[in-house]
C-alpha cells in the first residue's frame, strides 16, 4: 500500500484544488459536433476571430471561453479533419452567449471516435493498433454472441467458431495465442467494466462448452473497438496480453423520444451434410475388410454380428437428427433526452432452435442507459443490463453418448426404432447409445441470469481537468439441470435407473475506480493525461449434487433421487488492485506521443511478485502534414505509427497457487486433510513484450483508407504446471517457464468505389481485411515437447506452433499390398511411434474478410465473405470411420475406393477387420486441408420511402433479407473447416474435428424502424 | 483558508466532497489487504494442523493416502502381482501390458502414479510427524497415537518402497522449499531399513488405537515380522510373531476376509477402510464384464494350477479351461478364481466391482506364513516341523489336506513354505518382491533361461523419469 501513495496523494491534492472558481464573467460556450454522427468533436480549437483568445473543446465537445469583451464576435471551430467553420454571436455584459458548431468531416475516418480504456480518442490522434467495429456490421447476425459476430471484420482478429451448436463458446485470438496453460482470450470490457467472460458451467459437454460472451445481446453494442498492441492495452496491465474488445452500448441523444424496433425471423438448416455409406455398402465394405483377412466367408457374420441381409434397408442418421430451426430475435428499443437527461432503454428476445434435435438456446435483454446532467459540472451515467439464458445442450464431440457422433457412426443397417416406436439401442446390435433416443429423452439446460452494468459520476472541475468515479458490477448465476434418461439402453444411466445433475454457480466481479483527466491546450500543442486506480473483487461459489435411480421419468431433479452419488461446494476468488496513468501529447498536431503505465496487484499471486509493472509508449506521425511534403502534390493523409509495450496474464484456474495448501482427504466416512498443493511464491504474471509498426492512409477524401501494422509479440515466463520431485509428496506446481512468440501482419482496406453526387445515387464500398500471424513455441521447460489431444496428436515443441499436428506420415498405399506407406522417419526400418512427425498446422497462415455494400436509392445489397487459408483440420472422425473397417462404425462413403487387389492404385488403404493395412492408424491420412471460403452474409434491404412508412408512423423503414452461411468453399470432408471438437478452453488441442456440432444455413426476413 | 471557512459552501459542491473522499475511501481500502486472500475450500499449510481435531484429521488425511487408486486403491497391489507368474494383463491399458511383460520403462505412467501415491502418503506423515508435537493444548497420549500411526504409515510406505525399487529417496521431514525438494538423492537399502526398523519401534510404544482400520500396536509388530523377514532376521521374524498369538486367531473362513462390507475377523491386522464412495478399484478390474467389472487384469492358468485343480484323476489341465470343468480342490482357488459364461478366466477374490471391500495390508495369516518361512530359515532342532505345524494352520483353515513334515529337508520345507504363501496370499500384492526376496524371480519368470523374459536388472524397477527429470541428484537404477 506504501508504495502506491505518491498517486492517491496526487488524486487527493486534485480534488481539493476544487477552486471554486465560478466567477461568472461574460463568456461564449457551446457544443461542437460532427455533423454527421452529431458526436462531440473532442479537441477542436475554437477561437475568437482576429485575437487569440480561444479555448479547445472537451471529452464531449463543449468550450467555453471566458472574460470576453461584451460586443459581437466571429467565432471558428477548426480541427483537422474537418471543415473550418465560423458563426458570429453577440455577448451581452455578464452573460453566457451560445455559440454551437456542426463542423462537416473531409477525411471522416479520421476523426472516429476510438473508445480506448479510461477515455476516448480520435482515430488521427491514435497511435496504437486499434480496430473498430461498428453495430450496423455484427447487427442481426443469427448467432447468440458478439464474439462469433465479429468473424472476419477486424484484421488480426481470428474467430473460431468451434462448433454450431446455438450459444456455443468461441474462440477469439488477438494477435494468436500467447499463453500454453492460462487463458488466451481476450480481455472484454464493456462500457468500462471488464465483463465476466468464462464457462462456469459444470456440465461435461465435451468439446460444446459455452461463455459467458452471450450474456451480451448485439442489439445493444453501438461499437467495438479492439486494442490489439501492447500500447493500446497496457492500460488494462496484467489482463491486456490477449488484447482488450472494448464494447460500448447505445445511449441515448439529446433529441425526441425515438422507439425502434428491429426484429427478424429466420430458418436454419443444416449447411452440409457427410456422405456416409449405405447399409449395403457398409456390408460390402465389412464383409471386405474380413475376406482380405483372410475370413470364411461363412465365419464373418460371427464376428461383426450381421449378414449380409443386413442391407436390405438403409436408415441416414444424420436425416433423423438434423431439422429445419427458427431462429428469431426481436429488439425493442426507446430513446431520447434533453440536455440534461438522455436515456435508452431496450428489451431483446432471441431465441434460436438448433438444427441437432434437443438443442436451443434463447436470451432475454433489458438495459436501461441514462445519462444525467446533475449542474453543469457534475454528470452522472448509468448502464445497467440484465440477461437471461437458457441453453439446451446436448453432448457432441468427444463422448461415446453424442447426437451429432452417434449419427456419424452408428451404421445405417440399423432402424431408428422398433416396429412398437421404441428406440433401437446397443441390444438390438447398435455400435453406440441411440443418437436420436438421445436427443430426444436426455435433457441438458444451462440458464444463466445475469446482472452487469456501472454507474458513474463525472466532475467538471473546469475545462482543463475532470474525475470520474465508477462502481460496477457482473454477477451470474448459472444453473444446470441435466438428466440422462434409463430408457436409453446401453450407458450407465440406465442401469442406474436414471441419473440427474444439478449445478449452481455463482460469479461475481465488482469494480470501483477513479480516475481523473486532465487536458490542455498549449498553442498548437495538446495535452491530455489520465491518473487513475481501481479495485476489483471476484469470486465464484459453486454447488453441485448428481442423483441416481429416480421412481419415474417425471422426476428429473437430484432431490428425488433414490441416493445421491456425487457433490460438491465450494467458493473461490481473486482481486486485483491498480493504479493506471496516461499521456496523450500531440504537438503541432503533427506528432502524437502516448505513454501509458499501470500497476496491477494481484491476489493470485505471491507477495514476492505480487505487484506488475505495465509500461508503454507509443508514437503517431502524421507525415503528410510535414512542410517537407507540401512539395508534393497532395495525396491524402498519412500517418505512420511506432509502439511498444509490457501486457500481462494471469488467467490461470488457481486463484491461490503461491499457498501451500491441505485440502479434503476422507477416511471412513470421517473428515481428514492431506497436503493437496505445494505453493510457489514467485509465481507471477505472463508477460508480453509487444513492438508494433503501422500507418494509416487515407486519399482522396477518405474515399480509400488503409491501415497497416505489423508486430511482433514475445510472451514470456509463460504460466505453467511444472513437475516437482514426487518423492516431495507433491506432483506439479505452477511457475514461469518458457516463452511464444507471434509475429504478423495486417492490412485494412476500406474504399468508397462509387461516391454518388446525390443521396439517392449509387454508392459501393468495400471493406477488405487480411491477417498472417506466425505463431512458434521458443522455450518450454528442460525444452521438453509433449503431446495433447485426441490420441495425442497436437505438439507443444520449441521452434513449432503450438498445437501443430504430429502423426505418421502417410505416404500412399502400395499397389501390390494395399498397406498404408508411412515414412520411416528415424529410419530404424520399423514404423513406431517414433516415425511421428509434424505434418501439419491449426493455424491458418491467413485469413480474413471481405465486405461489398452498393446501394441505390432505398436499395441495399450487402455481401461478406469470410475466408482463412492455409490452416489444416485434424479430422479425427477418420479413427473410426476411415479405419477400413477395424471398428464396426459407419465409413465415410469416400472409403469405398479402398485398395481391393493388386494393382489396384487409390490412396485408401486396404480394408482390415484385423487392422492390419495401417488404415486404422493415425497419420497424415487424418489431416485435411481446412481452408475456406465462405459466403458468411448477404443481406438485400429496402428502404421504406417516407411517403409510405409516414402512414404507419414509420420513419426510416426498413426490410431486408439476409442469408448467412450461405456457401462454404472448402476441399474439408467434414461439415465445416472452421471447426475444434476440444472447445473454446482449448491452448493446444486445436483444429480436431471429432463429431462437431455443424454450422447452420440461415435465410432471415426482417424489419427495422424508428417510430 | 481563512475566507472561504467563512462564505458558506456551495451545497453541491460540499457532496461533491464528500463523493470523492468516498470514492478515494475504496480505492485506499485496497492494496495489501485486499490482496491477501484465504483459500476457502482448502486451509493454507501453517493453519492446517493446529489442533486436537485438525490433527486427527490429517491423520485421516494419510490413510486416506493408501487408500488412493495407485495404491493400495489399486495399481501398486496390480503391478506387484503383474510382474510375477500369478496374474496376467488381459485389459487394455498398455503400462499393465508392460508390467505383464516385465518390460517396466521409467516413463510408464503407473510406475510414476505408483511412486507419487506412496510419497503422496509418506508426505502427510512427515506433516504430522513435524506438526503434532509442537500442537498446543493437546493431551500427549493424543499426541503419541497420531505421530506413532504415521510413523507405521511412513514405514509401511519405505518399506513398500525399498522392496521394488531398492535405493530410494528418504525425505524425514516436508519439503521447505520446491528448490530444496529438487535437491533430494537416494538413501541406500541398508539405511531405509535403519529407518523403517527405528519408526516401529518408537511407534510401538506411541500407538493406543486399536481398531483395525487404523494402526495399532499389533499391526507395527506384524509389520515388524514382514521387515525382518525381508532382512532374513529369522529370529526377529519369530519373536515379532510370537508376540501376536495371544492376540489374534485365524478366521474360520477364508471367505469371512473378503466380504464386500468387510466384516471385521479376529485375523485383521491392519487393513484401509473402503467404501462405496471412497472405493477401491481391485473387484473392478479383476472381475470379468458379465459381473461388472472390466477384467483388465486375471489370475494365470499357472496360479490355477498350483492350487490343484480338480480331485478328477482325468483333468487334464491344458484342455480343461471351462467354467464347468473349472472345480478346483481347494476352496480358496474356488473364491480366487472364476470362469465368465465365455469362458475366460478371471479372479473372484474381492467379490464386487463396487470397491467397498476393505483391503489387508497385513492379516494373522501372512505373519504365520513369515513365521514359518522364518523357521524353516532358521533350521534349528526340530524348525522344520515347526515350520510345517504353522503352515498347517493356514491349511487347515482352508480346508484342504494338511502336509506331513516327516522325511522333508530344508529345501523341501521352504518349496512348501513358499507354495503355502503363493496360494494363500494370491492376488493381494505378494507374489513379486516374495520372488525377488527369495531369489526365485529369474528362474521361475524365465522357464527358458537361454531365452530371459526377465532380466537380473529388472528386479527392481526404474526410478520414475519425471522425478530424474527435476532431480539432478538422483540416478537410475542400473540398465534402465
Amino acid at each position: 500500500m506504501k508504495r502506491w501513495r505518491p498517486g492517491f496523494y496526487a488524486l487527493a491534492v486534485l480534488l481539493s484544488a476544487t477552486s471554486a472558481a465560478l466567477a461568472q464573467g461574460t463568456s461564449i460556450r457551446g457544443t461542437v459536433r460532427d455533423s454527421a454522427s452529431r458526436a462531440g468533436v473532442v479537441g477542436a480549437q475554437v477561437q475568437i476571430v482576429g485575437t487569440t483568445r480561444g479555448t479547445i473543446t472537451d471529452s464531449v465537445g463543449e468550450y467555453i471561453i471566458r472574460d470576453v469583451a461584451a460586443g459581437t464576435h466571429s467565432v471558428r471551430a477548426q480541427r483537422l479533419g474537418y471543415a473550418s467553420a465560423t458563426r458570429t454571436v453577440r455577448v451581452n455584459p455578464g452573460e453566457t452567449a451560445v455559440a454551437d458548431f456542426a463542423v462537416n468531416a473531409v477525411v471522416p475516418q479520421l476523426t472516429e471516435v476510438v473508445v480506448t480504456g479510461y477515455g476516448t480518442a480520435q482515430r488521427r490522434e491514435v497511435s496504437s493498433a486499434v480496430a473498430t467495429v461498428q453495430a450496423q456490421e455484427i447487427s442481426n447476425a443469427p448467432v447468440a454472441g458478439v464474439d462469433a459476430a465479429l468473424q472476419g471484420k477486424a484484421a488480426g482478429v481470428q474467430v473460431i467458431q468451434n462448433a454450431g451448436n446455438p450459444g456455443n463458446g468461441i474462440t477469439v485470438r488477438v494477435r494468436g495465442a500467447s499463453s500454453i496453460s492460462a487463458s488466451n482470450q481476450p480481455l472484454y470490457v464493456i462500457d468500462g467494466v471488464p465483463m465476466i467472460r468464462d464457462n462456469y458451467s459444470q456440465l461435461d459437454m465435451a468439446g460444446q462448452d459455452v461463455t459467458a460472451v452471450t450474456g451480451i445481446s448485439p442489439d445493444e453494442i453501438a461499437s467495438l473497438d479492439i486494442l490489439k498492441d501492447a500500447s493500446a492495452a497496457a492500460i488494462y496491465g496484467s489482463r491486456a496480453s490477449n488484447g482488450v474488445v472494448m464494447i460500448t452500448t447505445k445511449r441515448g441523444q439529446a433529441n425526441r423520444p425515438k422507439l425502434s424496433i428491429n426484429a427478424y425471423n429466420g430458418w436454419q438448416e443444416v449447411e452440409k451434410k457427410v456422405r456416409m455409406m449405405t447399409a449395403s455398402e457398409y456390408v460390402d465394405f465389412m464383409f471386405d475388410a474380413l475376406l482380405q483377412d483372410g475370413y470364411d466367408e461363412a465365419d464373418i457374420p460371427d464376428q461383426v454380428g450381421f449378414d449380409r441381409t443386413a442391407a436390405t434397408s438403409t436408415t441416414n442418421w444424420q436425416d433423423e437428427i438434423f431439422r429445419p430451426a427458427p431462429v428469431r430475435d426481436v429488439a425493442v428499443s426507446a430513446s431520447g433526452g434533453t440536455d440534461r437527461t438522455q436515456y435508452f432503454l431496450s428489451g431483446a428476445h432471441f431465441q434460436q432452435d438448433g438444427i441437432v434435435i434437443g438443442s436451443a438456446y434463447n436470451r432475454q435483454n433489458i438495459r436501461g442507459n441514462f445519462d444525467f446532467k446533475a449542474t453543469n459540472r457534475l454528470s452522472v451515467r448509468s448502464s445497467l443490463a440484465f440477461s437471461r439464458e437458457a441453453n439446451q445442450r446436448n453432448e457432441n464431440d468427444n463422448t461415446l453418448d453424442g447426437v451429432v457422433t452417434n449419427a456419424i457412426a452408428t451404421a445405417a443397417i440399423f432402424p431408428v426404432r422398433h416396429p412398437d416406436g421404441s428406440f433401437t439401442s446397443t441390444d438390438d446390435g447398435l455400435t453406440y447409445t441411440n443418437p436420436v433416443a438421445i436427443g430426444t429423452l436426455d435433457d441438458a439446460e444451462t440458464r444463466t441470469y445475469r446482472g452487469l452494468g456501472n454507474v458513474e459520476a463525472n466532475f467538471l472541475f473546469n475545462e482543463k481537468f475532470n474525475l470520474t468515479g465508477r462502481v460496477g458490477g457482473d454477477v451470474l448465476n448459472l444453473r444446470d439441470l441435466r438428466w440422462n434418461s434409463p430408457q436409453i439402453i446401453g450407458r450407465y444411466a440406465a442401469s442406474a435407473n436414471g441419473v440427474a445433475q444439478q449445478g449452481n454457480n455463482t460469479a461475481s466481479r465488482y469494480i470501483t475506480e477513479l480516475f481523473g483527466t486532465y487536458d490542455q491546450a498549449f498553442g498548437t500543442n495538446h495535452l491530455n493525461a489520465t491518473l487513475g486506480t481501481s479495485s476489483e473483487w471476484n469470486s465464484s461459489e459453486l454447488e453441485f449434487m448428481q442423483g441416481e435411480g429416480f421412481a419415474n421419468e417425471a422426476f428429473r431433479y437430484p432431490g428425488n433421487a433414490g441416493k445421491i452419488t456425487s457433490y460438491d461446494g465450494s467458493r473461490t476468488g481473486h482481486n486485483l488492485v491498480s493504479v493506471f496513468s496516461r499521456a496523450n501529447l500531440a504537438i503541432k498536431d503533427r506528432y502524437f506521443l502516448n505513454g501509458s503505465l499501470r500497476e496491477d496487484g494481484s491476489s493470485r499471486f505471491g507477495v514476492n511478485n505480487r505487484y506488475g509493472i505495465f509500461p508503454a509508449a507509443s508514437l503517431g506521425w502524421m507525415i503528410s502534414d510535414e512542410s517537407f511534403m507540401s512539395s508534393l502534390p497532395r495525396f491524402g493523409d498519412l500517418k505512420l505509427r511506432a509502439s511498444y509495450g509490457l501486457t500481462g496474464n494471469q488467467g490461470i484456474g488457481d486463484d491461490f497457487a503461491p499457498l501451500t495448501r491441505f485440502g479434503k482427504a476422507n477416511y471412513s466416512d470421517a473428515p481428514g486433510i492431506a497436503p493437496s498443493d505445494i505453493g510457489n511464491p514467485d509465481l507471477k504474471w505472463e508477460t508480453t513484450a509487444e513492438t508494433d509498426l503501422g500507418f494509416d492512409l487515407f486519399v482522396l477524401g477518405g474515399r480509400v483508407a488503409l491501415l497497416g501494422d505489423w508486430y511482433n509479440k514475445d510472451t514470456r515466463d509463460l504460466l505453467v504446471l511444472r513437475p516437482i520431485a514426487r518423492s516431495s509428496g507433491f506432483t506439479s506446481f505452477w511457475d514461469n517457464i518458457g516463452s511464444m512468440e507471434n509475429s504478423g501482419y495486417e492490412l485494412g482496406l476500406n474504399t468508397t468505389n462509387l461516391q454518388p453526387s446525390t443521396a439517392n445515387g449509387l454508392r459501393w464500398t468495400t471493406d477488405f481485411n487480411i491477417s498472417w500471424n506466425r505463431n512458434r513455441v521458443t522455450a518450454l521447460y528442460h525444452d521438453e515437447p509433449f503431446n495433447s489431444g485426441i490420441r495425442s496428436v497436437n505438439r507443444v515443441e520449441v521452434g513449432a506452433p503450438i498445437g501443430a499436428f504430429q502423426t505418421l506420415v502417410f505416404q500412399g498405399v502400395d499397389p501390390q499390398t494395399g498397406d498404408a506407406i508411412f515414412k520411416d522417419v528415424n529410419g530404424d526400418g520399423q514404423i513406431t511411434a517414433d516415425d511421428r512427425a509434424i505434418v501439419g498446422s491449426p493455424h491458418p497462415d491467413y485469413w480474413g474478410g471481405l465486405g461489398n455494400t452498393v446501394s441505390w436509392k432505398g436499395l441495399e445489397l450487402r455481401g461478406f465473405f469470410q475466408f482463412s487459408q492455409g490452416a489444416e483440420v485434424y479430422n479425427a472422425m477418420r479413427i473410426f470411420s476411415g479405419d477400413g473397417g477395424f471398428n464396426l462404425d459407419n465409413k465415410f462413403a469416400d472409403q469405398l475406393k479402398s485398395w481391393k487387389q493388386p494393382g489396384d492404385i487409390t490412396n485408401v488403404p486396404r480394408s482390415s477387420w484385423d487392422g492390419t493395412s495401417g488404415a486404422d492408424l493415425v497419420s497424415s491420412r487424418f489431416m485435411e486441408d481446412g481452408s475456406y471460403w465462405r459466403l458468411q452474409e448477404l443481406t438485400l434491404s429496402y428502404k421504406i420511402p417516407q411517403r409510405y412508412a409516414r402512414v404507419s408512423q414509420l420513419d426510416n423503414a426498413s426490410v431486408f433479407l439476409s442469408g448467412r452461411n450461405i456457401k462454404t468453399w472448402t476441399k474439408y470432408s467434414g461439415y465445416n473447416p472452421d471447426v475444434n471438437s476440444i472447445g473454446s478452453s482449448a491452448n493446444i488441442s486445436l483444429g480436431t474435428d471429432f463429431y462437431a456440432y455443424p454450422l447452420a444455413r440461415t435465410w432471415q426476413i426482417g424489419l427495422r424502424g424508428d417510430f | 483558508m481563512r475566507s472561504a471557512h467563512l462564505t458558506p459552501m456551495n451545497p453541491t459542491l460540499m457532496k461533491l466532497r464528500v463523493l470523492a473522499a468516498a470514492f478515494l475511501l475504496v480505492g485506499t481500502a485496497s492494496c495489501d489487504r485486499e490482496l491477501t486472500l484465504a483459500p476457502t475450500d482448502k486451509v493454507e499449510e501453517s493453519a492446517a494442523i493446529v489442533d486436537a481435531a485438525s490433527a486427527r484429521a490429517a491423520l485421516n488425511g494419510a490413510y486416506d493416502a493408501l487408500q488412493d487408486g495407485s495404491y493400495y486403491g489399486g495399481d501398486f497391489l496390480f503391478y506387484s502381482d503383474l510382474l510375477s507368474d500369478d496374474v496376467q494383463h488381459t485389459g487394455t491399458f498398455s503400462d499393465f501390458a508392460a508390467a505383464d511383460a516385465n518390460h517396466v520403462l521409467a516413463d510408464n505412467e503407473t510406475l510414476l502414479n505408483i511412486w507419487e501415491s506412496i510419497y503422496a502418503t509418506i508426505g502427510v506423515t512427515n506433516q504430522l510427524i513435524a506438526r503434532v508435537p509442537n500442537v498446543p493444548n493437546m493431551d500427549q497420549a493424543d499426541k503419541d497415537d497420531i505421530i506413532g500411526q504415521a510413523l507405521f504409515i511412513r514405514a509401511l510406505s519405505f518399506h513398500n518402497l525399498v522392496k521394488l525399487w531398492g535405493d530410494i529417496p528418504m525425505p524425514l521431514t516436508p519439503a521447505a522449499s520446491i528448490a530444496a525438494a529438487s535437491e533430494i538423492e537416494r538413501t541406500p537399502v541398508a539405511q531405509v531399513y535403519t529407518q523403517i526398523l527405528a519408526d516401529l519401534a518408537q511407534a510401538e510404544t506411541m500407538i493406543s488405537n486399536t481398531d483395525t482400520r487404523h494402526a495399532t500396536a499389533g499391526a507395527v509388530t506384524a509389520l515388524r515380522t514382514r521387515v525382518y523377514l525381508y532382512q532374513q532376521n529369522w529370529q526377529g521374524v519369530i519373536d515379532a510373531a510370537d508376540a501376536l498369538e495371544a492376540d489374534y486367531q485365524l478366521a474360520p473362513e477364508y471367505a469371512d476376509l473378503f466380504t464386500p462390507d468387510g466384516n471385521d475377523t479376529p485375523e485383521d491386522i491392519f487393513r484401509v477402510s473402503f467404501t462405496p464412495v471412497e472405493f477401491n478399484d481391485v473387484g473392478f478390474y479383476y472381475l470379468s464384464r458379465s459381473f461388472g467389472g472390466r477384467w483388465e487384469v486375471a489370475p494365470t492358468t499357472a496360479l490355477r494350477d498350483t492350487y490343484g485343480v480338480s480331485a478328477d484323476p482325468n483333468y487334464d489341465p491344458d484342455t480343461v479351461q471351462t467354467r464347468a470343468a473349472f472345480n478346483p480342490v481347494d476352496p480358496r482357488a474356488a473364491w480366487n478364481i472364476a470362469y465368465d459364461s465365455r469362458n475366460r478366466i478371471f479372479g473372484s477374490k474381492i467379490p464386487t466391482p463396487v470397491g467397498a471391500e476393505d483391503i489387508h495390508v497385513i492379516r494373522f495369516g501372512e505373519v504365520i506364513l513369515n513365521k514359518a518361512e522364518a523357521l524353516a530359515q532358521r533350521n534349528g532342532a526340530g524348525d522344520l516341523t515347526l515350520a510345517i505345524a504353522e503352515v498347517n494352520r493356514i491349511r487347515a483353515r482352508a480346508g484342504v489336506p494338511l502336509l506331513n513334515a516327516t522325511g522333508l529337508t530344508q529345501a523341501q520345507v521352504l518349496d512348501l513354505v513358499y507354495r503355502e504363501r503363493r496360494l494363500e496370499l494370491a492376488e493381494e500384492g505378494f507374489r513379486w518382491p516374495d520372488l525377488v526376496r527369495i531369489g526365485q524371480a529369474l528362474t521361475v519368470m524365465n522357464p527358458d533361461p537361454a531365452n530371459p523374459d526377465v532380466e537380473q536388472y529388472e528386479l527392481l524397477l526404474p526410478i520414475p523419469q519425471a522425478d530424474l527429470d527435476v532431480s539432478s541428484k538422483l540416478v537410475q537404477n542400473p540398465g534402465y
